[in-house]
């Protein structure tokens, strides 16, 4: 039987606006879209899919807090994340800038 | 006994001598203003006091500038903010002779005249329109009058795009539907920033946003006698006809990034950043330069670093344009690819200010043909 992995999409289901580090910054925060939002996803589907396209834009606080923080979180290591989350876009950067982060918030847990 | 880290000490007796000599100097001034009463600002030459209506008529400069006319011009600034914040002074600011306000200088004074409305009694500044026109209507467009509350005299013009001014936003968080707005609004309905450019735009704007939250106005620095805004920015958009340039600008009134990356980040990646360009004996210029060298490098707390990097996106988006950082003293430039320079001065601007010039390149469907009718100055 093969598990379909969850389709997040930041823009039509957390916001169009995602901005700021921690909840007390503003709105749509990167600690927001990773406790209200990832976390469960990740804990209820094992494998999720995070389509990062249709925001106005992002800023690192929000990525690396929302990612890097989901990993120093639930303290996964670099296998973990590969195997739980997979990242879409049209902007490859970001894919890549998003990794670097949770690869480093994974080589920092040890 | 273990012995001291002599390099440790030293640079971290550099970075604390300044405070410290700058805080005795501060309580000095409050043990005399308890003893004096009430400071008076002192007037700069040309003011008067005005007997009908009580107030002190205060010249605004010829021109405000801060590349070619920076005393003068924060001295004039900061003269009328402290007479109406600390000396409580009714204050009219007399525009008639001025004929030229440099955009930042346009968005620093706006932040200091909506201080000065919003802090204490609103009734105690006023100002009068000036008499150049072009000038009026530059400060019609990014919404000085309606700040002051006064009615707006010229009659709309139809607007070509991008606008030379759009209305200034402020805040006290980080809105992403803030930096939309503005980067929108610059352009107009048909024009559109490249991909890279409005993605780099609303990073820019956002971390600055961000950084105030998080850095910007310490508990302990609300508490003093030119009162600020807790967590409070401004931003503006401008183009310049002359030099085909689009102009984001940034400002907050907060205790500055030198201040802050003493605090933020460890002696030892101050110093690993600072010996990369040589330097021993930081200033404030310097401090802003370490600043954006431990964004790009590992630190102990590399998660939450200052994310003054991400400024530098834009010029790298566009492949060209310059990034300008002024805080208190210092400034630190950065010129697309690759060039960086360093200035310190003797008047603080007292916060923090950034400027992103970014070249029409930065638009995916400008064309020579979109005329903007404005007669903008350079700078």
């Amino acid at each position: 039987m093969t598990t379909t992995a969850t389709v997040f999409s930041i823009a039509r289901d957390f916001s169009r606006y995602p901005a700021g580090r921690f909840k007390n910054d503003g709105p749509w925060s990167g600690e927001k879209f990773r406790d209200d939002y990832l976390i469960d996803l990740v804990k209820r589907n094992g494998k999720v899919v995070i389509d990062l396209d249709g925001t106005a834009g992002y800023g690192s606080s929000f990525l690396e807090e929302a990612f890097g923080g989901l990993v120093r979180k639930l303290k996964l290591s670099s296998k973990q994340v590969e195997e739980m989350i997979q990242l879409r876009s049209t902007d490859d950067s970001l894919i890549e800038e998003i990794r670097q982060y949770m690869q480093l918030a994974a080589t920092d847990g040890k | 006994m273990k012995k001291p880290d002599r390099e440790r000490d030293l640079i971290r007796l550099r970075i604390g001598m300044r405070r410290h000599l700058d805080e005795v100097q501060r309580r000095r001034a409050r043990r005399k203003r308890s003893v004096q009463g009430p400071a008076r600002a002192e007037l700069p030459p040309g003011a008067r006091f005005d007997e009908a209506t009580k107030r002190h008529v205060i010249p605004v400069p010829k021109v405000l500038n801060f590349l070619d006319n920076r005393t003068e011009s924060l001295g004039f600034m900061q003269t009328f903010r402290d007479a109406v914040l600390r000396g409580k002074q009714r204050v009219l600011l007399d525009f008639s002779e001025c004929t030229r306000i440099s955009p930042t200088a346009m968005l620093y004074l706006l932040a200091e005249v909506y201080r000065c409305r919003h802090y204490g009694n609103p009734r105690l500044l006023d100002g009068t329109y000036p008499q150049h026109e072009r000038l009026h209507r530059q400060m019609q467009a990014c919404g000085f009058f309606k700040l002051l509350n006064i009615s707006e005299r010229l009659p709309p013009i139809k607007k070509v795009y991008p606008l030379e001014y759009i209305k200034f936003m402020t805040g006290t968080k980080s809105v992403g539907q803030d930096a939309d707005e503005l980067r929108t609004a610059l352009l107009g309905p048909e024009l559109r920033w490249t991909r890279d450019a409005g993605d780099a735009v609303y990073r820019g704007l956002t971390e600055a946003m961000t950084n105030v939250v998080h850095h910007a106005y310490p508990e302990e620095s609300l508490r003093r006698s030119i009162p600020r805004l807790r967590d409070r920015w401004w931003m503006v958009g401008h183009f310049n006809e002359m030099s085909k340039e689009l102009r984001i600008l940034f400002v907050d009134q907060g205790v500055g990034i030198p201040r802050t990356v003493p605090k933020k980040h460890s002696i030892e990646a101050i110093k690993a950043a600072l010996a990369r360009y040589g330097i021993t004996s930081p200033k404030d210029g310097e401090l802003i330069q370490a600043a954006m060298e431990i964004g790009k490098t590992k630190t102990r707390l590399r998660h939450q670093g200052l994310g003054l990097n991400d400024f530098k996106r834009l010029t790298d988006a566009c492949k060209g344009g310059s990034l300008r950082i002024l805080s208190n003293y210092g400034e630190y430039r950065y010129k697309y690819p690759d060039e960086e320079a360093v200035t310190n001065y003797d008047q603080s601007i007292e916060g923090t200010l950034i400027e992103w010039w970014v070249p029409l390149e930065a638009i995916a469907n400008w064309t020579p043909d979109h005329v903007n009718d404005n007669d903008s100055h350079s700078v």
